[in-house]
């Protein structure tokens, strides 16, 4: 074996500039692809994370039909086993909201606004509302005041201890009505996002709204993405599903989906054409090495060297290139994707503003995975496989006389 | 003893429209220790008989048995089997593998064979000295002369301990110093270990020193001398 090996090692520096072109061919590729790669799942992840945190969650916990129908009257009552049995998941903290459109006035002005009941501590696990503060306090668990953001606070004309006037329906179509001292101003990168939103206590907002212990809805929170799939099943398998209904964030927000999946399948065409460039760029390589040795293999075979082994000590030699290649590749992509990981690239100009907008931090984040490095891995010995044997199968049909005959 | 049995042997090459008969009805035979030089005007069906011997071309009808068994029936790593375990081959322009240094290429047989390192690394010296190369184990093919690469050749033919040793026109390449060098080579291992060599040439101090000369003409035996 070690004997093919080396055979196989020698052939391959015969020809040093076109091996050393073939290897650059694949470490180029790998490290393009891996590079890509890297920049394009850390962008969805971090579309996710953003997501995720700006509000949804990882998923929510509904009455069943809130999602189609969201209202007071889709409120849902949840049970202290239901709760404690929820919060036992590991890694995930649940934050219970009471939220509905109202409306405020202060003096003479009213506007539209998305009022949520909160328990803050969970809320701030979540979304990190308590950075957004820039004026006043934090609402405490059974806080009576309100959190108004700044634009909103601007058009009413409201500041930090005035009294807020809040107006809307309650559950079972009661009407709602209180007045709340603003106790702090938060604020939104999103101008959207800012003029409307106020935060109040949940038990405040239960009130408000004649709810009793009723929520519209739960987000979940998780330490870790990758807890996902495990906490989603637990917590379905906890709800009575004819009650409830338990949502990702996906099913709540499909056009995200979309516009990951749609980016990434032109990431992967890119991918694919950059594959096709080393397979034929290997095609090419191994159809000259059997032109140039078709003597030599000729020999080999008349010596007594099955045509099975030359194809094998063939493939042995275009998979070093492969190795190497790939090697290569990851060695030189690697200390780049790690250097990104830790210095994101921050974008400037309109993009990040866009992003802003959203209330995203404008960075261009990276992803570091094994699982992305072992499919680049595999699909270029594939590549390099399927490359190699085309070609040298002219190995099997290769007669000996004329091969040798000069 | 005789180990090689011709029967009937006949190759027909078609060229073009023209039939080429370039072996015709051939018996002939071998005994264990012959130095038989095959000979015979160019065309004349030299390569074609050695191919046949060698189990490298089929004949169209006919049998070639060594050691009593039809060789002509083998096929596919049967017949792969058969070359390496059966017969050694010189060929004309040395074909040693160039990524191998002198060592190795007789090594290499050995291996195929799965003879142990220890025991292929000893008997490839010992048979690269007795070529006289004792010295050039570790050149590569390319920094040997082509007499030195030509023993280099014979050396790897005699490695696999085979029952006979082909070889076309094995000085057809080299000077007349090296050509006389290699006969000597070829000669002693022939007195000295009874190993049979069968080899075409037209080379006319290669035939001088053969003890038995068959010359072909058209595909056919014109005459079969053997020196006493
Ligand atoms: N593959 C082939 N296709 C067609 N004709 C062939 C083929 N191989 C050999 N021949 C013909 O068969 C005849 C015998 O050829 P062969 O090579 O055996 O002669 P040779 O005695 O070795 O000649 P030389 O001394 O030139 O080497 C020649 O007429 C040759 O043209
Ligand atoms: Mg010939």
């Amino acid at each position: 074996m070690f004997e093919y090996f080396k055979l196989a090692w020698r052939n391959l520096w015969r020809n040093r500039r076109r091996t050393i072109i073939t290897v650059t061919s694949v470490l180029f590729a790998v490290f393009f692809s891996l590079v890509m790669r890297a920049f394009q799942l850390g962008s969805y992840e971090n579309m996710v994370i953003n997501t995720v945190h700006s509000h949804s969650g990882y998923f929510q916990i509904h009455a069943k039909g809130y999602q189609d129908n969201p209202g007071m009257n889709n409120a849902m009552q949840l049970s202290d086993n239901d709760l404690s049995a929820i919060k036992n998941i590991p890694g995930l903290t649940i934050a219970r909201r009471a939220e509905s459109f109202v409306l405020v006035s202060y003096n003479s002005r009213t506007r539209g606004a998305l009022l949520t009941g909160i328990v803050p501590e969970n809320e701030d696990q979540l979304t990190g509302l308590k950075k957004r503060l820039i004026q006043g306090n934090f609402l405490t668990a059974n806080d009576n005041g309100v959190l108004v953001s700044s634009k909103l606070a601007d058009l009413l004309g409201i500041a930090l201890g005035d009294s807020l006037v809040v107006l809307g329906q309650g559950f079972q179509g009661v009407s709602a009505a209180g007045i709340f001292p603003v106790t702090g101003i938060i604020k939104f990168p999103s101008p959207e996002l800012d003029k409307q939103m106020i935060f109040i206590s949940l038990p405040a907002a239960q009130e408000l709204f004649s709810l009793e212990n009723r929520l519209t809805s739960a987000a979940i929170n998780l330490d870790d993405n990758k807890l996902m799939p495990e906490a989603l099943a637990q917590c379905k398998a906890i709800m009575d599903t004819s009650k409830y209904e338990v949502l990702t964030w996906e099913e709540m927000m499909p056009e995200i989906v979309q516009q990951i999946e749609g980016d990434n399948a032109s990431g992967l065409i890119m991918l694919g054409i950059l594959y096709m460039i080393v397979a034929f760029g290997i095609f090419g390589t191994v159809l000259m090495m059997t032109a140039e040795r078709r003597r030599e293999s000729g020999v080999l075979i008349a010596l007594g060297m099955k045509k099975r082994l030359l194809l094998f000590i063939q493939i042995v030699e275009m998979q070093i290139i492969g190795i190497i290649g790939i090697a290569g590749g990851m060695l030189f992509a690697t200390p780049l994707i790690y250097y990104y990981l830790y210095h994101p690239i921050r974008m400037t100009g309109d993009m990040a503003k866009a992003m802003l907008e959203f209330g995203f931090e404008p960075i261009m984040p990276v992803y570091l995975g094994w699982d992305y490095y072992l499919s680049q891995a595999l699909v270029i010995f594939s590549i390099v496989i399927i490359a190699t044997l085309i070609p040298a199968f002219s190995i099997f049909k290769l007669t000996v006389i004329k091969a040798i005959r000069k | 003893m005789k180990i090689i049995e011709i029967n009937h042997l006949t190759k027909i090459y078609q060229a073009g429209d023209i039939q080429v008969r370039a072996l015709d009805n051939i018996d002939l035979s071998f005994e264990q220790g012959e130095f038989a030089a095959v000979v015979g005007p160019s065309g004349s069906g030299k390569t074609t008989f050695l191919n046949m011997l060698g189990g490298l071309d089929k004949p169209d009808s006919g049998e070639i048995k060594v050691d009593g068994q039809s060789i002509t029936s083998l096929k596919g790593s049967k017949l792969v089997n058969y070359r390496l375990q059966n017969i050694g081959f010189v060929f004309q322009s040395y074909n040693l593998i160039p990524v191998l240094s002198a060592l190795e290429n007789v090594e290499l047989i050995m291996h195929l064979q799965g003879i142990n390192k220890t025991e292929r690394r000893k008997r490839a010296i010992e048979l690269l000295e007795a070529v006289g190369l004792g010295d050039r184990l570790n050149s590569r093919p390319s920094k040997l002369s082509g007499g030195q690469q030509q023993r280099v050749a014979v050396a790897r033919a005699l490695a696999s301990k085979p029952r006979f040793i082909l070889a076309d026109e094995p000085t057809a390449n080299l000077d007349s110093v090296s050509a006389q060098t290699l006969l000597e080579i070829m000669e002693k291992l022939n007195k000295e270990e009874n190993i049979t060599f069968i080899f075409s040439t037209h080379d006319q101090r290669v035939v001088n020193r053969a003890r038995r000369i068959i010359t072909m003409e058209d595909g056919k035996i014109k005459s079969d001398e053997t020196k006493i």
